[in-house]
């Protein structure tokens, strides 16, 4: 089978495990929904305090159109993250994630929501409804069999491997010292969707705050950990030198890196940030590999002794995986 | 870019950095408005002393091709552009001089004397 033949099997299996199922969860929740429409109080429960007591209500018919926009609204979200992540003909791991996740999440909300609305059925108060820890236990349960089912019901199939090149050592003198060293920023439109959704969370907060809600310092934090983490991970500067590979925040911190002995090989490769490592930023794939993926295109890709992988996008790679190389085969020279 | 230091080469250590950083604006790889890496973290990693990037560095500021601000540190200078539309025209000159035998010396000696 050629690539493509496998990135299609992929791509069909993701929609049947990370579309098709979802859809028809959602419709069957919802079908059951509105069949008990008639018996339900004409406001139910729709929140519940830690204690267990219901502590939000909004009218009954409110619940199954909620719960088809949140189905439908995510397994839409999670669609078109794979489609115009994969428009190029990439597959990764962080797409049989994506798909395994769209059924997990879709499995929770539906159980959630059906059972939690079902409970209610006959009631006159729906300040009698029962508490909902158990449904949302089995919820959580369900959701996560379903996200391991959605995992293995996919190929492993990964696209990225071909585009990687390896590097001749660049010709050091013995004895002679060199350090590479660039920055790379993370591309605009990253940035711009970053913000974006930071200053809308903002936004959110303030709203939140101003209904009185006690949700919002739960937002507020959220919002200063998000503005902190793009703060933090906007600019990296990169080096080679004879400690091996360094990637360090701008901010000075985080800082990653790979240990000159620790470096098995060195190449340049071509990174798609959604199939290859599911998005932009720092981020860590099920198979082991991390990257500091700021933008699509050139990379740098380090392979560690036991086989991991370390990726930063970055231009003029070449000469710094030829740089690593020639470092890193003269400390094995020197152990050998 | 890239920084290379030989210790066992006559030329001066400060000499080597700041042919570096010259090649690395020569081959385009530098353009104008980059900053420098710090002079602390070149001579980190090349364990060299401080003073000998910071000489490196001054003397590229005397070539105009870095402007030192306090604070910001070394940042190219559009001088860097001339020298990235000669590289192509270099480059060939240095594999000509190669074919024929010339040493680097020679082919330096000889573009200075056509010079003046």
């Amino acid at each position: 089978m050629t690539a493509s033949d496998d990135v299609r099997t992929a791509r069909r299996r993701y929609l049947v495990v990370g579309c098709a199922v979802p859809v028809a969860l959602t419709l069957v929740a919802v079908a059951l929904m509105l069949a008990w429409l008639p018996e339900m109080p004409a406001t139910v429960a729709t929140h519940w305090s830690s204690t267990g007591e219901p502590d939000a209500f909004a009218s009954a018919w409110t619940v199954p159109v909620g719960t088809a926009v949140l189905g439908l609204g995510l397994t839409a979200l999670f669609a078109t993250i794979m489609l115009t992540g994969t428009r190029d003909g990439h597959w990764g791991p962080m797409m049989r994630l994506l798909g395994a996740a769209s059924l997990a999440t879709t499995v929770l909300v539906t159980v959630g929501m059906t059972w939690s609305f079902g409970l209610q059925r006959g009631l006159a108060d729906p300040h009698d409804a029962p508490g909902i820890g158990l449904p949302m236990l089995v919820a959580l349960l369900l959701g996560v069999v379903a996200g391991a089912a959605g995992w293995y019901a996919q190929p492993n199939v990964t696209t990225g491997a071909r585009a990687t090149r390896t590097i001749e050592p660049l010709r050091l003198a013995p004895g002679e010292r060199a350090v590479w060293v660039s920055t790379t920023t993370m591309s605009r439109a990253a940035m711009v969707a970053i913000v974006a959704s930071i200053v809308a969370l903002a936004l959110g907060t303030v709203v939140v705050a101003a209904t009185g809600s006690p949700a919002w310092w739960v937002m507020l934090g959220v919002t200063v950990l998000l503005v902190l983490l793009a703060a933090t991970t906007f600019v990296f500067r990169v080096r080679v030198d004879d400690r091996g590979l360094t990637v360090a925040s701008a901010a000075g911190v985080p800082r990653f890196g790979v240990a000159l002995d620790d470096v098995a090989s060195a190449a340049v490769t071509t990174v798609n940030p959604t199939a290859d490592f599911g998005g932009w930023g720092v981020r860590l794939v099920p198979n082991g590999s991390f990257g500091i993926v700021l933008r699509a295109g050139e990379a740098l890709q380090v392979t560690r002794r036991d086989g991991r992988r370390f990726t930063v996008t970055v231009d003029d790679a070449a000469t710094a995986a030829a740089l690593l190389e020639a470092l890193s085969s003269r400390v094995r020279g020197a152990r050998n | 870019m890239l920084i290379r230091v030989d210790p066992a080469s006559e030329t001066p250590i400060f000499a080597q950095v700041a042919a570096s950083v010259r090649a690395d604006a020569a081959a385009g790889r530098l353009r104008a408005g980059d900053k420098l890496p710090s002079a602390r973290e070149v001579a980190a990693s090349l364990g060299v002393n401080l003073h000998t990037v910071l000489r490196a560095y001054q003397s590229l500021r005397e070539e105009g091709l870095v402007d030192m601000r306090r604070g910001r540190g070394a940042v190219v200078t559009e001088a860097v552009e001339p020298l990235a539309q000669l590289h192509h025209d270099v480059a060939t000159l240095v594999a000509r001089a190669k074919e024929l035998g010339l040493s680097p010396d020679t082919l330096a000696a000889l573009v200075k004397e056509t010079y003046r």
